[in-house]
């Protein structure tokens, strides 16, 4: 699971580019990206940094939503895709409610993040998560003590539309609010652009 | 899989970090734990830096030209050729005995003493950077009233209370991810941070308030506080009675018209919370400090501005303390001096190097205004023969770049002959005759650190993680290289075979050696205390020595070994010689006799840190008339990044932020292109500019001020930088402020049309 702490988030998109680098992801495609999210008029104006990722749902919509079972948990609890069975149908991105599953422009298949696997199986952190300059970002597979101490007496994280996919990512200090913005602009898969 | 270690420059913070390579290609760049600055993390940017090796559109070959100047047209020449040109025209200055018709201009110089060593043994006192349209005005302040340093280095960590006034640490600011994780660590354990400007930038975003300010009043707003601090007597008497050049009585006189009304008609931010601001300040003191930068400072009040936020740390007390405004030299040649013998500094003074309009600055920093440049060459106050341009790109990212500054370098008379190394074809190179490829950073050698947010000094290493491509070299081996084929007097100062045996030899002091260094990247001096209350220091010294003075003032001078000199070594306290402050009398200085000396004070209490207003400009300010402001975004950096992809990719436009309101009255709606004319001065006429932009509305400006973010508007640079966003520098007029040199950036007043 991860814990993301937007109290301490700078959105900074060193997550997203640490990502870029060991994923390689084509230009323009994200794994990792960080959103934007702005409220409130002048002077009561706040802004809210969201890396937004994968969520791992323990009910993946993606999952069932595969035609060919290409999308899978591991035994760890990390939805992932096999690229040799996916077959580029492009059932996924939709039905991802968090705009996290795109169709490479390189090689036609669906990418979204899977914790890097490949770093995880050498006992390192996964490239976002090594690299967040505020530590904002904490990894721990289900039983990693120190991320349920805090989710334990935390009374500020919260997941994203827990109910209906049971997202194994949480998030301190996310609210409502901005969950709901968020969800409406990753259905539509319309990115939010800073300037 | 090789792991090198290295040091970052895709910004100035130069961060560890560590290369993976694999068949000589970078596949990824991570932190190095060792660094005690960014503790092994990494930016955006920094991790973007395989980009920018890997840019299709690098210099290769050097090349000169064969069309008119800016015509486009190139050969390939040999490093031979090229060398011997360039040493023919400048073996013809030092013959002709005009050393000082050479300028070098280096943009970002991490050689930390090489430059120097070229233009020294040249005899030009012509190295010229870009540090009055960067920090001056903010290093000014610091040398004049503390000396030791020229940089803060807050100890935000231990921090209860963080005042920013106009900084954007979180996204740019030399010290950048050091900063910023501290920062949020001491938010996490209650810190708590105000934030002043006029944007709600990230770090504005995650401060506990954010204070819209009108620019150029930050210092206005600190005088305020300074007042409230007094009148409520909450200040540190002991600090500034024992350890400052002037009375609590003094100071409580100076302070008094500033008031808080004062404040809030000049910026904007109330009354009220100017007292509460204060009052929790000096509570929280001396875990209390200010940070801050360009907002504050990029003003032609900027050095006042800056001053009078120093002042308010002094004001409580919490120089030097833990979780206060702490300092100490980030100069890797106070730890590791520069292999010698080094050629003698120049004696002549130039207008290039010593502005006669700036003598303030002259004596404290000399050879730093840069807004003075381009203008004078232009006037023909200043004449040269031969420019060198080092990785810098003053066409776009200085003021009046595109147009002032472009039509300087293209006139031959002006410049009658331009030498430009860069890796990359720059709007610089697009107007040089001779082109030399530089490496990138990360196939160089450099010794290089920075002040250090752990308090302590350390050296990094910078070498090469990849071989470059083509024939590109490093700054090092082309001045060895020139220097000696300009004569045998140049040369003797250049005994190395090239960059890496000059830098092996300088890391040679180093405590854990060369080799240790090549494989951790970072040394830090962990037997050295950390410097906390620099002043208090102990200083060696036998006073009864014949060689040593105390004057009536406690300060202690002792003759130098060489020389009849005394030099003052320190400050007698409580029967112990101590430190104290690196300025002439020992002391933290709320007051600047020089100002007087120099006629830059025009009235009594402007030797003291004080407040030129703004009022009257902003009063005037029509609908149509807006505060032009630049900014940065954390995934690039002024002018160098613009060509990295996955830095474009998330940031790669720069339309101009509105208020809403604002927009509306002209007519203005998200998106649409507008005009942005530069305001006619009746006391100065300038050309009429006007540049076409594109707006975005956003809640998150002061209504009276539009923002603009530099890294776009190239017109060169590569495929992935060209033709995107604006450039926004050729509105803003090349001025700086009086006192401290530095330029005011954010001073522009521009007219907004709509563009059908």
């Amino acid at each position: 699971m991860m814990l993301i702490d937007l109290f301490s988030c700078s959105g900074c998109h060193a997550c997203s580019v640490a990502c870029k680098a060991e994923h390689r992801s084509p230009i323009g495609q994200f794994k990792t990206r960080v959103q934007t999210v702005q409220s409130g008029q002048f002077p009561s104006v706040r802004k809210h940094f969201v890396p937004t990722l994968c969520q791992h749902c323990e009910d993946a919509p993606c999952l069932e939503a595969c035609p060919v079972g290409a999308i899978e948990r591991t035994d760890l609890g990390i939805v992932q895709i096999a690229s040799n069975r996916c077959v580029g149908s492009g059932d996924c991105v939709p039905a991802c409610p968090y705009g996290a599953i795109f169709i490479s422009d390189e090689d036609g298949e669906a990418k979204k993040c899977d914790f890097c696997s490949d770093r995880l199986a050498e006992n390192l952190e996964p490239a976002c998560v090594a690299t967040c300059p505020t530590d904002a970002l904490k990894f721990g597979l289900a039983d990693r003590e120190d991320i349920a101490e805090i989710l334990d007496r935390d009374l500020f994280s919260a997941q994203w539309e827990p109910e209906a996919t049971r997202p194994r990512i949480w998030y301190h200090k996310l609210d409502k609010k901005t969950a709901e913005v968020l969800q409406r602009i990753n259905r539509d898969s319309d990115e939010v652009k800073e300037n | 899989m090789k792991r090198i270690p290295t040091m970052c420059l895709n910004c100035s913070t130069v961060c560890g970090m560590i290369a993976h390579v694999k068949g000589g290609r970078i596949i990824k760049l991570e932190g190095n734990p060792l660094d005690p600055n960014a503790r092994g993390k990494l930016c955006a940017k920094g991790q973007a830096a395989i980009n920018m090796v890997e840019d299709p559109d690098r210099l290769h070959y050097p090349m000169r030209r064969i069309g008119a100047r800016g015509s486009g047209k190139w050969e390939r020449i040999t490093w031979e050729e090229a060398i011997s040109d360039i040493a023919v025209r400048l073996r013809k200055l030092r013959q002709e005995k005009r050393p000082e018709a050479l300028m070098l201009q280096y943009g970002r110089d991490r050689t930390n003493g090489f430059l120097d060593r070229f233009t020294d043994a040249f005899g030009t006192p012509n190295k010229l950077g870009h540090r009055g349209l960067c920090s001056l005005n903010k290093r000014m302040a610091i040398k004049a009233a503390l000396g030791d340093t020229d940089w803060d280095t807050a100890d935000f960590l231990q921090s209860r209370f963080i005042l920013n006034f106009g900084s954007n640490f979180y996204e740019a600011h030399q010290g950048h991810v050091g900063m910023v994780a501290r920062v949020a660590e001491a938010r996490r354990n209650g810190a708590r941070m105000v934030t002043f400007d006029v944007r709600l930038s990230h770090t504005a975003a995650q401060s506990d308030e954010w204070q819209p300010i009108f620019p150029g009043t930050d210092g206005m707003v600190a005088l305020a506080i300074g007042h409230v601090i007094l009148e409520e007597n909450l200040q540190n008497t002991a600090f500034i009675e024992n350890w400052t050049n002037v009375t609590v009585a003094e100071l409580k006189e100076h302070y008094k018209r500033y008031t808080p009304a004062f404040a809030e008609r000049e910026s904007g931010v109330s009354a009220e919370v100017i007292r509460r601001i204060a009052r929790d300040f000096a509570e929280a003191a001396p875990h209390a400090t200010t940070v801050s930068n360009r907002g504050a400072h990029a003003h032609f009040n900027g050095f006042h501005n800056e001053w009078a936020i120093l002042c308010l740390n002094a004001l409580v007390g919490s120089i030097g303390e833990p979780g206060g405004l702490c300092y100490l030299s980030g100069d890797v040649n106070q730890s590791v001096p520069q292999p010698g013998p080094l050629p003698p500094k120049p004696k002549i003074r130039t207008e290039l190097s010593h502005p006669a309009a700036y003598p303030f600055a002259n004596e404290l920093y000399p050879r730093a205004v840069s807004s003075t440049i381009y203008p004078d060459l232009s006037s023909g106050r200043a004449q040269i023969d031969t420019l060198i341009s080092y990785y810098v790109n003053a066409p776009m990212s200085w003021p009046e770049g595109p147009t002032l500054v472009r039509e300087v370098l293209l006139s031959e008379d002006k410049v009658p002959f331009h030498v430009a190394i860069d890796a990359f074809f720059s709007e610089t190179v697009e107007v040089a005759d001779y082109v030399l490829p530089d490496v990138t950073f990360l196939e160089k050698w450099d010794l290089d650190a920075r002040n250090s947010y752990d308090l302590r000094p350390y050296v990094g290493l910078r070498q090469p993680v990849v071989a470059p491509p083509g024939e590109c070299r490093d700054i090092r081996d082309i001045l060895i290289r020139l220097a000696h084929a300009i004569d045998g007097e140049m040369a003797k100062w250049f005994p190395y075979a090239d960059a890496e045996s000059f830098v092996r030899a300088w890391a040679s002091t180093i405590p854990v050696g060369f080799h240790t260094l090549l494989q951790s990247g970072i040394w830090v001096d962990q037997a050295a205390q950390q410097a906390y209350r620099p002043y208090l220091q102990p200083v060696r010294v036998d006073l009864s020595h014949p060689d040593v003075h105390v004057d009536a003032e406690g300060i202690v001078t002792q003759k130098s070994l060489h020389t009849d000199a005394y030099k003052k070594i320190g400050v007698l306290w409580n029967g112990v010689v101590v430190r104290g402050f690196e300025t002439p009398d020992r002391r933290f200085h709320f007051k600047l006799d020089q100002l007087r000396k120099l006629s830059l004070a025009h009235e009594d209490h402007e030797i003291y840190p004080s407040y030129f207003s703004t009022w009257a400009r902003r009063a005037a300010l029509t609908e149509r008339e807006f505060v032009l402001t630049t900014f940065k975004w954390n995934v690039h950096t002024q002018s160098r990044t613009a060509n990295q992809q996955w830095l474009t990719e998330i940031v790669g436009d720069n339309p101009c932020w509105i208020h809403p309101l604002s927009a509306v009255r002209l007519g203005i709606r998200d998106g649409d292109l507008m005009i942005l004319r530069r305001q006619m001065k009746e006391s100065a006429p300038l050309p009429l500019v006007e540049i076409c932009v594109k707006a975005f509305l956003t809640e998150a400006i002061h209504p009276q001020v539009v923002a603009i973010s530099a890294s776009f508007g190239h017109w060169q640079y590569g495929r992935t930088a060209a033709f995107r966003g604006y450039n926004p520098n050729a509105l803003i007029e090349s001025a700086a402020d009086p006192i401290g040199g530095g330029q005011a950036w954010n001073d522009t007043i521009v007219q907004i049309f709509t563009a059908d």
